[in-house]
């Protein structure tokens, strides 16, 4: 080993973390260069890196760039230093190895830099966990739709309790459940059989549903389109089969479509929804009140 | 029967743990009653029972690797070939469970029981192990297991997965006897591990040459006493949980059905409390492997050797706190999030060490490459690969995205294909004139190495991305946008196919055919590393050493 060598390291190890740095800043730049496909039904891949169509998935985004910023030169570092040492110490050009056998400075050196930076990611990875797990507050203005999912083999069931509305995702796209953009979407997960897993790329989240238990998740899809996912846990023969198919369109017409599977809107919903369709149109009522107080399970 | 006489004769260095003979012990009376097939299944020689091991592993390998081209070829061609679909949904459930069962049960764990078993008492200077019995009728104990997971094809294997979820692996949604032979089978490979382990952890306790300080030991040992504590204390959990599956199944217990007052998450987390220390028992000893091999062909002594030992140690305990990682989006209380995605972040600090000073070892060295340092080196970087991707999957909101995906099908493989069974094939290598006395082929090894090596980063590095693009991982069929880049995957299976089939095919020749030509110390490396194995003859005699060497 000459001093040579150890300018070199130092180079490797300098120019990792530059790498890295331009790695997560490539990562981040690669989406809005496709953000403006505009998923359709012929065309459903949905891509939560290059096309985010949520809030969840856009801070996902963000905090993987970043982890690729504060981790990757632990990745590019090793293995320049390895190809390096393969070009360098060779019998031939090292005959007399160096007998350097511990160098406790470097060791503690190379124990608490790694660990200063995985707090450096951990961090921020924890505010995004408490982002996803902190449902938005309820407000007149910013209301939540209540999904209830329930997996089964090898189909998905939805309900909308709110609206009496219940419909089912065979996996062929033909019948895709229906959100409005902008909105705070609450899903609540079960299954009657095995586990399963909803997952929408996308959207950033998944969620097991499991007999017994009720998981719940919320997301804000913030762009219009058709978004493609499928399930997540191998639940049987036919799990590879088990897509799901989201269509998110505006708030009037997912009302629009509410109506037209035969759902009914509770009266202190009356108002807003006239205001949103438009004067003229005829609005179904849930007429009886006590039911409607029961499932508004806000 | 005994093969030459070992007689180490070299002018003795200055430096710890070089042997000196004390001419006091005398070698035991040894008896070979049987020669021959009986030889091997009567033995309770701790190298014949370990190069049985090895077999066994080699076997298994074989099935194991077959089942994953059958994997390969139908996620070639998900529609089939000339319309005529290659295989049932059912089938390839059946192929993806089995295949992993087989690789992990079968083929790395015993693996690193068999190296373990030939070289633990040699490198410590031992007779044979402590329970040389037991010994046997813990390798024993695998013959039935895998032959009963593999008889469980005929009789519908199971197609949970190795994860074996309930409800699903649960009598109602697999109500086919392949399921209880799988469990039997895990109960089997379980059983002899923990035997194994307890021998390990009793011969390494008691049975030190004189002289062999703890901190004399050499890495290898440390990794395999470090990974048979984990085996200890964590199979027992593994074989409660199947036992209560198999109850449910078979006796109406409730312990996984809601229906009963039971939680299918229960088993989930008792799995997992296995095996995910499971992950780390079939690494450890690879990393002990790696240690010797990296150390000897740059002709230097291994870097940081102390911070190696409790790096190992730190694996092993962290390793037990985090379980939880495989479950975060099975739904946990958030606060459980945050503390199991912290430890397994706090797993990089050790495994960093180790990186370090595996390159601060060969750093200044000078590097021979051998067809053995190939697969060491080889390992360096695809392991790193696969423990940076580990970190990623210890982020939260990353693993929620690619949890369940390709993304980590690719991270698995680059750790315990590139990792543990590149350590493997080190080993191998390594070790193999030891064992025989004879040598593999080193021209063609560098092919075998090279051929593994393209082939498996043609095949996994792909599977990254497949994963984040949004690839659900146990499924026969996907969406066309993959069809591409798994077509591409399948090609590279091609190849390790290719190294593998050389790879047996060189080992059955060199054992039958080739001649013995290896001394004591095979590689020429004893010199810098002044272990116990190079001190004796290729193979060793059959009580090892004629007089019990004493460390100075």
């Amino acid at each position: 080993m000459t001093k040579a060598d150890v300018r070199n390291l130092i180079i490797i190890w300098v120019a990792s973390f530059a790498l890295a740095a331009l790695a997560g800043w490539g990562f981040l730049m690669w989406a809005p260069a496709t953000n403006p496909v505009v998923p359709t039904a012929e065309t459903p891949t949905t891509h939560w890196v290059t096309a985010p169509a949520s809030t969840t998935a856009e801070q996902v985004r963000r905090n993987t760039a970043w982890t690729i910023t504060v981790i990757f030169p632990f990745l590019f570092g090793p293995l320049i230093t390895l190809g390096y040492v393969i070009w360098r110490f060779t019998k031939p050009k090292n005959p007399v190895p160096d007998r350097v056998e511990e160098n406790v400075p470097l060791e503690v050196f190379w124990t608490l830099v790694p660990a200063v930076i995985l707090v450096a990611m951990a961090v921020p990875s924890y505010q995004v966990i408490q982002y996803m797990d902190r449902t938005p507050e309820w407000s007149d203005d910013d209301p939540h739709y209540v999904v209830d999912v329930v997996g089964r083999q090898f189909d998905w069931f939805y309900s909308f309790p709110k609206y009496g509305v219940e419909m089912v995702d065979d996996g062929t796209g033909d019948n895709p459940l229906v959100l409005p953009v902008n909105r705070v979407i609450l899903m609540n997960g079960r299954s009657t059989d095995v586990n399963h897993a909803w997952w929408v790329p996308a959207f950033g989240i998944k969620f097991d549903v499991i007999p017994g238990r009720i998981n719940p998740a919320w997301f804000r899809p913030t762009r219009e389109g058709f978004f493609k996912g499928q399930c997540a846990e191998l639940c049987g023969a036919l799990h590879a089969l088990m897509f799901i198919h989201v269509k998110v369109v505006p708030e009037a017409e997912f009302f629009e479509w509410i109506i037209e599977q035969g759902g009914e809107i509770p009266p202190e919903e009356q108002e807003f929804v006239e205001r949103l369709l438009g004067e003229g149109r005829e609005i179904p009522v849930r007429q009886d009140q006590e039911e409607v107080a029961l499932a508004g399970s806000d | 029967m005994s093969i030459g006489t070992p007689h180490p004769q070299k002018p003795t260095p200055a430096g710890a743990g070089h042997p000196v003979y004390t001419p006091t012990e005398s070698p035991p009376h040894h008896t070979t009653e049987y020669t021959g097939i009986m030889r091997w299944l009567t033995t309770v020689d701790h190298k014949l029972i370990g190069i049985m091991y090895l077999w066994l592993a080699l076997f298994a390998a074989v099935a194991g690797g077959a089942m994953a081209g059958g994997i390969r070829a139908q996620l070639a061609f998900p529609d089939g070939i000339g319309g005529e679909r290659l295989m049932t949904p059912e089938f390839f459930n059946q192929l993806t469970a089995m295949h992993a069962s087989f690789m992990i049960f079968f083929t790395i764990i015993p693996a690193f029981a068999g190296f373990g078993n030939y070289l633990i008492p040699i490198l410590i200077g031992a007779r044979d192990m402590a329970f040389p019995k037991m010994n046997a009728f813990a390798f024993w104990l695998l013959i039935p297991g895998m032959a009963i997971m593999l008889a469980s094809f005929g009789f519908g294997a199971s197609q949970a997965g190795w994860t074996a979820y309930p409800p699903l692996a649960g009598s109602q949604y697999s109500p086919f006897a392949g399921m209880d032979m799988w469990i039997f089978g895990v109960h089997l490979a379980g059983a002899s591990s923990i035997l194994a382990a307890i021998n390990f952890i009793v011969t390494m306790t008691t049975m030190r040459a004189p002289g062999m300080k703890w901190f004399r030991m050499p890495l290898f040992c440390w990794a395999t006493l470090v990974t048979s504590w984990m085996v200890l204390v964590g199979t027992p959990v593994l074989a409660g949980a199947v036992t209560m599956l198999l109850t449910d199944r078979m006796f109406g217990t409730g312990f996984f059905n809601p229906a009963q007052g039971g939680d299918p998450l229960l088993y989930q987390h008792l799995f997992w409390f296995y095996s995910h220390p499971a992950v780390y028992i079939m690494i450890l000893p690879g990393f002990g492997i790696v240690s010797h091999v990296l150390a000897s062909f740059s002709n230097k002594r291994i870097f940081g050797y102390k911070g190696m030992v409790y790096a190992t140690a730190f694996i092993a305990v962290v390793g037990f706190l985090v379980w939880g990682h495989h479950m975060f989006s099975a739904g946990m209380e958030p606060w459980l999030r945050v503390y199991f995605s912290f430890m397994s972040m706090l797993v990089a600090v050790p495994t960093g060490i180790k990186v370090f000073s595996w390159l601060a070892t060969i750093w200044g060295g000078s590097i021979q490459f051998t067809t053995s340092m190939l697969f060491a080196l080889g390992f360096l970087g695809l392991f790193t690969i696969g423990g940076i991707s580990g970190v990623f999957l210890a982020n939260v909101p990353f693993d929620i995205q690619v949890h369940d995906t390709y993304f980590v099908v690719a991270h698995l493989h680059y750790v315990l294909f590139g990792g543990s069974a590149f350590t493997l094939l080190a080993g191998t290598y390594f070790w193999f004139p030891k064992m025989t006395g004879k040598y593999l082929s080193e021209r063609l090894g560098k092919v075998i190495f090279w051929l593994m090596f393209i082939g498996m980063n043609l095949t996994f590095m792909p599977m990254h991305w497949l994963g984040i693009a949004g690839m659900a991982r146990r499924i026969y069929t996907y969406r066309e946008e993959f069809t591409a880049l798994n077509q591409f995957v399948s090609m590279g299976y091609l190849l390790m196919l290719v190294g593998g089939l050389l790879l047996v095919g060189n080992i059955i020749y060199t054992v039958a055919i080739a001649r013995r030509t290896a001394g004591n110390d095979v590689w020429g490396v004893n010199q810098t590393q002044q272990t116990l194995d190079w001190e004796t003859t290729s193979p060793p005699v059959p009580h090892n050493f004629d007089r019990i060497p004493r460390i100075a």
